[in-house]
């Protein structure tokens, strides 16, 4: 059993997070750039149409997002091993992050507004560093919530075993 | 107590060590005199500003009134720094150190022994000329969990640090068998006593200090100083052809540079690094004493470097981190030496214990290229990194994960497998096209971040994968161990950590418990 950064890995279990995070992050990316845009665009129109650039930059970056989202959260994926649990993220700039259960402080959940209408939910654990944890984003709130409690019983469990 | 300023008076609840309080000053030296200024100075000009009188001649018809409000106002500050200081107290208790302080919203802190991560010594320039020290005990935990004890008379605060490192190491060795119990020959005999409780100090020697010619050499051999060289005849011309243009750019770069040479300066100056007893301690400063002692068991990751430019001089830097010491205001990033001769840092890894100081750390650090104990990083890394490729790679002893690297400079970062909080593999485009990846070891918080740049894809992912299985077994080796004493286990992973984390996040530190009375 050995894990890799990119696609399968031999004896290992990857999940997918929900397919839904990509349409969480979609609103949240375009709600959050729609002020700029409409400000931008209401600057063309009354004072000069130079900011029509700036609306179309703004429009490009957005689509830009948008249109690799998909990917971004098709490129997430975490296993739980037994002794440790592995989160990879990113296709660009590939990143896998091992975390022994016995390393773990406590795991937190969190959901963000859009998420949390979607029945999302992330995951975060954290160990005594701070750069040393790891999220797993876009869960269905009872798949979060049933792997926060086995992360929990389980760093106990390897914990106690010290 | 021996000591004129700290009074005492017996706690009648319960028999244990009574509380005592700190030196009649502290408000004073907390700032007092500043505020009491501050205070003053704003007093007049409203009492000014609110009777009419003339902004021009500030006292007319109302100096009498002005100076009562002032002398009032001091009365008022006076009279609550008393107060303040007699609800503020500590004291030694059989498990653990309590402080509590505050008038109408009382705080009582605790830390246990068995938590202590440090304690340091302070003198500011100010607590210096009263001969006056503060206490300061770092603990597991993050910032919330630190206590200050200020100020006490010097004498007395070296002996509550003696006697403090050695309830911790007390507690810390016998936590096994009775948890959190102080050895019994510790207990009730009215805490901090000089002559009984200086265990460490007096059996501590000295394995280096820098001459101040070292560190004059030192911080002048940095990019710093070149950018000082080219930066001030810069500005000096600036300012002499009237280009005023410049100076918003070149003055707070030269200020900047400056203020960082300066800060070196009074930091290394002074520098003695003593061993003895399980701890190192080091004392510093030039405007500001300071001392702070590291129990070795708490190390959990130590970086040799050398600078670009010391090279030649073959000068060397050490960095730990250690446990709960986390850098606030940047205390973490503080060098265990920051300049010191091969000898010398030899010395210093000899003393931080046999794990660290292993023949592959000198061949790590010496070695120009490939070296035999070494995995190196494959031709391509050339391509990422052209100065140094060859010096990139990491060694595995049956304790330590030794990476190796360094741009114009060198380093060296050790890491016990039985430390390693969790791993990271890295890859950007480009390393993907040239089948490269890092690998980030996290430690603990500290200046230390150890890692392995430009490994072989295939290479890192065993790394990986290995280095996980061998930190497992080398922890739960520790954990068979512990029983006999061997090696204390670390507060973020010691057995009665859980219970205070155990169902919620953990907000308050392990080692301190602070409630509201």
């Amino acid at each position: 059993m050995s894990v890799t950064l990119f696609g399968a890995s031999p004896g290992v279990a990857w999940q997918p997070v929900s397919a839904r995070l990509a349409l969480a992050r979609r609103i949240s990316a375009i709600t959050g750039a729609l002020p700029f845009v409409v400000a931008a665009a209401g600057l063309a129109l009354f004072v000069t149409r130079w900011a029509w650039f700036a609306v179309a930059g703004l429009a490009v970056i957005l689509l830009l997002e948008v249109a690799l989202t998909g990917r971004q959260v098709s490129a997430i994926s975490y296993a739980e091993l037994p002794e440790e649990i592995v989160i990879r993220r990113g296709r660009l700039f590939r990143r896998l992050v091992s975390i022994p259960y016995g390393r773990l402080q406590y795991a937190d959940m969190g959901s963000g507004p859009v998420e949390r209408r979607l029945g999302l939910a992330s995951v975060t654990i954290h160990t005594a560093n701070p750069a040393s944890g790891g999220t797993v984003p876009g869960l269905p709130l009872p798949e979060a919530e049933a792997l926060r409690e086995r992360l929990t019983a389980r760093g106990e469990a390897q914990r106690a075993g010290l | 107590m021996t000591s004129s300023g700290a009074t005492q008076h017996a706690d009648p609840v319960d028999g244990l060590d009574p509380w005592r309080r700190f030196h009649p000053l502290t408000p004073l030296l907390r700032g007092g005199v500043v505020f009491v200024g501050v205070l003053g100075y704003l007093v007049s000009q409203q009492v000014n500003r609110i009777f009419g009188a003339d902004p021009e001649d500030p006292t007319r018809g109302h100096w009498g009134l002005a100076a009562g409000v002032l002398a009032l106002v001091l009365l008022l500050v006076i009279g609550g720094s008393a107060v303040a200081w007699r609800a503020s107290s500590f004291r030694l208790g059989r498990t653990t150190i309590e402080l509590r302080h505050g008038v109408i919203a009382k705080q009582h802190r605790q830390v246990r022994y068995d938590r202590i991560q440090a304690v340091d010594i302070r003198r500011p320039l100010l607590a210096r000329i009263f001969g006056l020290s503060s206490v300061r005990v770092e603990a597991a935990g993050g910032a919330g969990s630190n206590i200050e004890l200020a100020f006490l008379p010097a004498a007395r605060a070296e002996d509550l640090r003696a006697e403090l490192v050695h309830r911790a190491a007390g507690a810390v060795r016998s936590e096994p068998s009775a948890p959190g119990e102080v050895p019994t020959g510790d207990l009730g005999d009215g805490g901090a006593q000089p002559g009984h409780a200086v265990q460490g100090a007096g059996s501590l020697s000295l394995i280096a200090a820098i001459p101040a010619a070292r560190v004059w050499l030192a911080s002048a051999m940095s990019f710093n100083t070149a950018l000082l060289a080219v930066t001030v005849p810069l500005l000096l011309g600036a300012l002499l052809t009237g280009t005023f243009g410049a100076v918003p750019v070149l003055g707070p770069m030269v200020l900047g540079a400056l203020g960082q040479q300066f800060g070196r300066l009074s930091s290394w100056m002074n520098f003695r690094v003593e061993t003895g007893a399980g701890v190192i301690r080091v004392r510093h400063g030039l405007t500001e004493l300071r001392t702070s002692t590291i129990p070795l068991h708490r190390v959990q990751a130590v970086e040799v470097s050398q600078p670009a430019l010391w090279r030649g001089l073959q000068w060397w830097r050490i960095r730990v981190n250690v446990a709960g010491v986390h850098s606030e205001a940047g205390e973490g990033d503080q060098p265990l030496i920051p300049v010191g001769t091969r000898e010398e840092v030899l010395a210093i890894l000899a003393a931080l214990g046999p794990r660290w100081s292993l023949p592959e750390v000198i061949e790590g650090l010496e070695a120009p290229g490939p070296s035999p104990n070494f995995v190196s990083v494959p031709r391509a890394a050339r391509w990422l990194d052209p100065l140094s490729w060859q010096r990139g790679g990491y060694a595995v002893t049956p304790e330590l994960l030794i990476c190796r690297g360094g741009w114009l400079g060198r380093s060296v970062q050790l890491v016990p497998h039985a430390r390693v909080q969790s791993l990271t593999l890295e890859q950007g485009p480009l390393e993907r096209r040239l089948g490269l990846a890092n690998v980030l070891v996290h430690s603990s918080v500290g200046a230390v971040t150890p890692a392995i740049r430009h490994l072989d894809v295939q290479v890192a992912t065993a790394l990986i994968d290995q280095e996980a299985q061998r930190s497992r077994i080398a922890r739960a080796a520790e954990g068979d161990t512990h029983g006999t004493g061997s090696e204390p286990v670390l507060p973020e992973s010691a057995p009665d950590a859980i219970s205070s984390h155990a169902g919620g996040p953990a907000i308050e530190g392990p080692g301190s418990v602070i409630r509201m009375e």
